[in-house]
């Protein structure tokens, strides 16, 4: 006799998707019929389906009916009413963080933490922010299935089955084999999903009525799934419709592997571009004007791609998966590349914050462009060029306007790529002296063909490897290839008489390697020695240096090349083996481990010993955190992506030598990365100078509407002037406390305050505002100015801790306030809180 | 009447001297004798001796947290306020403790 079990729904985000997989394993052992029934929505659905459960729209609290009916229905009752009691309250559990998940434990801003407001997070590849209609790049499958040719409706599907058992066998592979639960979780919905007895039916339901190929009759079935749950109009089942969508693809990949890749992209208006993935190729080919922004499911921060896309100045996001398979075609979106955001359809509040934050950036990027137009020193006046990486002549034309004071990195690789054979001794010989005259002087280090791994060359014919990266690779194809070896080093030797031109060799692991090269530089010039062909004999030939063996080599090593410059992104990896583009292990991916350090400091020491220049032209150049550590090794030059260049400049000009030594000493002889970057923090915090508040800390008349605003706006103050390591995380943390109590205290002023890791310099920052802004105060009253304190949690700040204290007393005496108030510019604001400060401290 | 009151608040940055400020002013103003000490973030000072507190007819916490060494003032009567009432209105937490002016 059929049962019910009725039960209220007790889990908060409703009946998704991973409930559901619980629940449909929990009723499919059972012969008996099992449906779900939702008395709010009147829905109900198969229990051994996890679609039909989904699709019964059931909310946290909906009261629901499980109808059980067959032979086994007393033992299957038993086990859901175990189940309903004891395993699906557990079943909303959220995953266990990752370790470090991209992103995740960073706080949003406030903005962006209004109801309502979806925000997708990834990696933040490349800053800037950007806003346009979204641009979606096809999907994996874009090609008309129905067209291909099809067997019976049986043999479709027998193909059918065939290709779910594929695709289950690699899903379960991958959730067995992921550590990390959130992934694992994924992983098994989309099993459901797979095995899911409705999904199932209704392929071949579409096979048998219609016929045609499985791929067709997929596609159709899922996307007939997909649409019920987008309809339901909760985002949380949207998101299910991409999980299904998903399944469906790589159920077709399955069947369809020879399937053509989606084609190319063209932009005819500003666009965001949204891709699973975009090779460097498709990139390049994108019309850099309107490309506005990148959003990209796969490819870690140092992927080619994203390399490229540093170096353009796109706003960045990638391992945002989930953005890619939920944005519309022509949808308003923001890429928010600093934070590594991606916003869709922005409310006005959203749209305000970006303004703001564009604006910011604006001003910052116009400091930094005047710095570019500066040559790169420390205070003291010792040079540290600052070069550009690049990949053909627009850049290096781009990047030499910007303020590069040479080319410290022209990858070659992009001449031979995109074509059916290798470039002539000629063209190449006319690219690279067009480089060195563009330069004019200025040097050019051109770096031989760097092929292989995840470079691949289409007629270098070189075979998968199961780790290229260690593997068939830059100058070790050389021997394999000679005649293209030797007509890159006699086109870059030919180069050497128009201008400033170096040679450089990638990947070189020993010695011998070197003296191989070398000998095949001089074959080289005396071939066109004979034939009269004009070149520069003094040519200098150099090593990047990314082969960690090198650094234990590097005496014998700098000896016999005439400069070094260290690929620190490859001698990252390969110094703590970690593939920079697996995003799984990409955290560990850590410049400031010690022992990176000192192998740094060991190779300038040994180039210095020999009196080599050395210089780095990898990603950790462009990162002006690192630059005092850089120069305090004892770089004679960095290079790094033309949009970096007035950064790093900045950051030189902003850097004692001699203080950058101590500072590089220290950090060589630190025990954790951790440490490194509390050395190089505390750094940047003094360079910023000792003084609580100076005049660009002050914004008199500022137009902040709403106390969100305007703490942001005053937050914003302190990153201009160098004072906070991380905004967001100062933004929070006054927003902490602001919601323990708000800081408008009364008498028309307000003092968020906040102590934090994320100060740099403990500093005040001051803004008024005409037209008074609410901040929920004591005393009901507008707030005509607020005072931003921000302390630095770091020991040892008592004087400033002291000062504080002495002018929150102060900001208590009506005379005080009424001056303050009154004050017409940012110096006597500035005054005024130094003379408060100082005569309590001469008071003590 | 002799006044002796603690002010701390959460972060221990502003409120906690904001408060200290207000309530020595009103105190004066009103004619009251008081000691404030301050639990902020530069730990506690103006620290209260066994003498001030003994002498003491009344003991103010305007304090957002906890009063850190509350056993000192065992036995005493102690009122209770929020740091902010403190900024706020000094003038009414004075008036509500009771007693004379001197």
């Amino acid at each position: 006799m059929p049962c019910e079990l009725e039960f209220r729904f007790p889990l908060r985000h409703g009946l998704h998707a991973r409930p559901a997989a619980a629940l449909c394993a929990a009723a499919s052992p059972f012969a008996a019929e099992i449906v779900l029934a939702n008395r709010r929505s009147g829905r109900q659905g198969n229990a051994k389906s996890a679609l039909a459960l989904v699709a019964t729209l059931t909310r946290p609290g909906d009261g629901c009916t499980l109808r059980i009916a067959g032979e086994d229905e007393a033992a299957a009752l038993a086990a859901l009413r175990r189940f309903v009691s004891a395993e699906l309250p557990l079943c909303d559990e959220e995953p266990a963080a990752p370790a470090r998940d991209a992103g995740e434990a960073r706080p949003l801003p406030r903005a962006l933490r209004r109801e309502g407001v979806v925000v997708h997070r990834g990696v933040a590849a490349c800053g800037g922010i950007g806003r346009a209609p979204a641009l979606v790049a096809a999907r994996p499958v874009a090609a008309d299935l129905a067209a291909r040719p099809a067997g019976s409706p049986a043999e479709e599907t027998a193909r059918f089955e065939r290709a779910c058992a594929e695709v289950g066998a690699e899903l379960r592979r991958r959730r067995d084999a992921s550590a990390n639960a959130t992934e694992r979780a994924i992983l098994a919905a989309h099993l459901a999903i797979l095995t899911d007895p409705e999904l199932r039916a209704g392929v071949a339901r579409a096979l048998g009525e219609r016929g045609g190929p499985a791929g067709q009759a997929v596609l159709d079935t899922a996307e007939r799934f997909a649409a019920a749950l987008t309809e339901a109009g909760s985002a949380l089942l949207a998101e299910r419709a991409l999980d299904v969508r998903d399944v469906a693809v790589q159920v077709v990949r399955a069947l369809d592997p020879d399937l053509p890749p989606p084609a190319a992209l063209a932009l005819e208006r500003d666009a965001v571009v949204a891709a699973e993935e975009l090779s460097p190729a498709q990139f390049l080919a994108l019309d850099s004007a309107r490309l506005k922004g990148l959003v990209l499911a796969r490819g870690g921060v140092t992927s080619h791609t994203v390399v490229l896309a540093r170096a353009r100045g796109v706003p960045c996001v990638t391992g945002a998966g989930d953005a890619v398979r939920a944005l519309r075609a022509g949808q308003d979106v923001i890429v928010d590349g600093e934070r590594g955001l991606v916003v869709a359809d922005p409310a006005p509040e959203v749209v305000r914050f970006y303004a703001a934050q564009a604006a910011a950036l604006g001003a910052e990027r116009a400091r930094l462009a005047a710095a570019a137009a500066r040559p790169a020193a420390t205070a003291e006046g010792r040079r540290v060029e600052v070069g550009a990486n690049v990949a053909s002549l627009a850049e290096a034309r781009a990047a030499l306007a910007a303020g590069a004071e040479g080319i410290g990195l022209f990858r070659t690789e992009m001449l031979f790529m995109e074509r059916a054979e290798a470039p002539s001794e000629e063209e190449q010989a006319a690219v690279y002296a067009e480089a060195a005259r563009l330069a004019g002087g200025r040097p050019v280090v051109i770096r031989t063909l760097d092929a292989g791994g995840d470079k691949p060359i289409p007629y270098l014919a070189l075979p998968a490897e199961r780790n290229p990266f260690l593997g068939l690779r830059a100058v070790r194809i050389y021997d394999a290839y000679p005649d293209l070896a030797a007509a890159q080093v006699r086109a870059i030797v030919r180069a050497s008489a128009a201008g400033n031109v170096r040679i450089m060799f990638p990947m070189v692991a020993s010695l011998e390697e070197l003296r191989a090269l070398r000998a095949l530089v001089a074959a080289q010039m005396r071939a066109l020695a004979e034939a009269g062909v004009p070149f520069d004999p003094a040519l200098e030939v150099g090593v990047m240096v990314e082969v960690p063996a090198v650094a234990f080599a590097i005496d014998e090593v700098a000896r016999e090349a005439d400069f070094l410059s260290i690929g620190s992104n490859d001698l990252l990896q390969y110094l703590l083996a970690v593939d920079r583009d697996n995003p799984r292990v990409a955290h560990l991916y850590d410049p400031f481990q010690p022992a990176f350090v000192r192998v740094l400091a060991a190779i300038c020491r040994g180039a210095r010993a020999h009196g080599r220049r050395v210089g780095l032209c990898g990603e950790l150049g462009g990162d002006a955190r690192a630059v005092p550590l850089l120069v305090g090794l004892g770089l004679d030059e960095v290079s790094v992506g033309a949009a970096r260049i007035g950064a790093v400049k900045a950051a030189i000009a902003g850097c004692s030598a001699t203080e950058c030594e101590e500072l590089a000493r220290a950090a060589a002889a630190a025990a954790t990365a951790a440490e490194v970057r509390t050395q190089l923090d505390a750094f940047a915090g003094r360079a910023a100078g000792g003084a609580l508040l100076a005049a660009d800390l002050v914004r008199l008349g500022s137009r902040s509407a709403t106390r969100e605003e305007a703490i942001r706006e005053l937050v914003d103050l302190l990153r201009a002037g160098g004072r906070v390591a991380d905004p967001d995380e100062v933004e929070d943390a006054v927003w902490r406390r602001e919601d323990a109590g708000t800081t408008g205290v009364g008498f028309g002023i307000a003092i968020p305050h906040c102590r934090s890791e994320a100060v740099r310099a403990s500093s005040i920052a001051v803004a008024s505002y005409p037209d008074g802004v609410a901040w929920a105060s004591l005393d009901g009253a507008p707030v005509g100015m607020a005072i931003l304190i921000a302390v630095s949690a770091r020991a040892g700040d008592d004087a400033h801790l002291r000062m504080i204290a002495a002018l929150s007393r102060r900001l208590m005496d009506d005379g005080f306030r009424a001056r303050l108030l009154a004050a017409g510019d940012a110096a006597e604001v500035v005054a005024l809180v130094a003379g408060a400060v100082e005569t309590r401290e001469a008071a003590r | 009447m002799r006044i002796v009151a603690v002010t701390a608040c959460p972060t221990g940055v502003a409120h906690t001297y904001m408060a200290a400020a207000r309530l020595e002013k009103a105190a004066k103003a009103l004619g009251h004798a008081i000691r404030v000490e301050t639990q902020g973030s530069m730990g506690i000072e103006n620290a209260l001796s066994a003498e001030d507190i003994a002498r003491a007819d009344v003991v103010v916490f305007a304090a957002g947290i906890a009063v850190r060494d509350a056993e000192r003032f065992a036995g005493k009567r102690i009122v209770e306020v929020p740091v902010q009432d403190a900024i706020k209105d000094p003038e009414k937490i004075l008036a509500g403790l009771g007693g004379e002016g001197r």
